[in-house]
């Protein structure tokens, strides 16, 4: 079996669990993290790989090659400008309804970093939200990252990403190994739950504002198409979805109208009478 | 953009030049703190950012921002670049002047990014 015909199997395989698309000409990407997994299992070749995925793996040998293969690189605020577009986001969404809990969703979690960086930025600048409290869900398709994130230690060169050294000190505190802890306060802010945002049905709905970041970006666009519906369906009239910064709804849905805080896109859903009209 | 980068390691300073060389940066060095006041307090100079070490023979970094004194450190852009990683000490630094802390080991997107909260690039 040529190496060609191997990427073709882990292609396909990664595409039925978790929607990501590797097309043949990322399959140099399909390999390095590859040849990841084939080190970790102590095989000798790609062909042994092969062998031991058709025999019937480990369920935890397959979460660790979904673990890969969606290539957890994530920091805090990452890109800033969606944060600064947040407080807007928040503040209009509390002003809509003042004495009713925010909710917002974290559609792809990963490690934790966007979901606390979503909090930090509500403590610091929104005391409206604060006042109205706030609930954030916090979704992702691996137990493992879901695990990280709410367990909210992380590692020097962790904390150093992206988070300003002034919130480090404030909302952080160091643990006996040497690493870093966000405020178990934090926590009650936060439901998690591992989701599959092809198959499973959200829940705690209607949200106010979902981050749904880097994650339209690996998907066909008929996966594309599903997932915004689905998170159109489960957003509040009005509501605020925020993408990664090289995503857009561009032949996805026509169900959002962009708007520009602080020099960020975001879509705001279209109220029902808009769309009427 | 200038950078004063001040550290004992050879091998820091030169691995600090090449980040900030590649993006745009003009490098100064000091060896320690005595050598980088005299840089400091000469007025005729300006720096957009300082690097500097904790731990200097001679004169360590704490110690140069005591010597330069709080307003002469608040006209700086100046970020702590050392191995001391305790909450103690980035308090300390943050204390004394200091607008960001890297932790060694870090990484050039580390630098940068650290540089752009401080200076606000």
């Amino acid at each position: 079996m040529i190496d060609n015909d191997i990427f073709s199997y882990f292609a396909r395989l990664i595409f039925e669990r978790c929607g990501i698309h590797y097309p043949p000409e990322n399959y140099f990407q399909l390999k390095s993290r590859l040849q990841t997994l084939q080190e970790n299992m102590g095989l000798n070749s790609f062909v042994e790989l092969h062998q031991a995925f058709v025999k019937g793996p480990e369920p935890q040998i397959i979460d660790f090659l979904i673990d890969l293969a969606t290539n957890n690189e994530t920091s805090f605020f990452r890109d800033h400008k969606p944060f600064e577009a947040l407080v807007t986001m928040v503040n209009e969404s509390v002003g809509r309804h003042p004495h009713l809990p925010l909710r917002i969703l974290s559609a792809a979690c990963s490690t934790g970093q966007e979901l606390y960086s979503i909090i930090m930025t509500i403590l610091e600048k929104c005391p409206a939200a604060l006042q109205s409290g706030f609930q954030i869900v916090a979704l992702d398709i691996k137990q493992s990252v879901i695990d990280h994130a709410k367990a909210g230690v992380y590692t020097n060169l962790e904390v150093q990403r992206g988070l300003p050294i002034q919130y480090l000190i404030k909302y952080f505190h160091k643990t006996e190994d040497e690493k870093w802890k966000i405020d178990s306060e934090f926590l009650k802010y936060v439901r998690f739950q591992r989701f599959n945002l092809l198959k499973d049905e959200f829940r705690f709905e209607p949200f106010d504002i979902v981050f749904c970041r880097n994650v339209l970006i690996y998907q066909k666009l008929e996966n594309k198409v599903k997932i915004v519906e689905k998170i159109h369906r489960a957003m509040g009239e009005d509501g605020f979805l925020c993408l990664g910064s090289s995503e857009n709804l561009l032949g996805i849905s026509e169900h959002f109208v962009p708007r520009r805080p602080n020099n960020c896109t975001i879509y705001q859903k279209q109220s029902a009478f808009s769309q009427v009209g | 953009m200038k950078a004063l980068v001040i550290d004992d390691s050879a091998i820091i300073r030169s691995m600090v030049k090449d980040m900030l060389s590649e993006i745009g940066f003009e490098v100064n060095f000091a060896s320690d703190g005595s050598e980088a006041l005299p840089l400091l307090q000469d007025t005729s100079s300006h720096f957009d950012i300082v690097l500097l070490d904790w731990n200097m023979p001679e004169m360590n970094g704490p110690d140069l921002l005591k010597a330069l004194g709080e307003d002469m450190v608040h006209q700086q852009v100046v970020v702590m670049m050392t191995t001391e990683t305790k909450l103690e000490y980035i308090m300390e630094a943050m204390r004394l002047g200091a607008k960001e802390y890297i932790m060694k080991p870090f990484t050039a997107d580390i630098l940068k990014e650290k540089i752009s909260i401080a200076a606000g690039f």
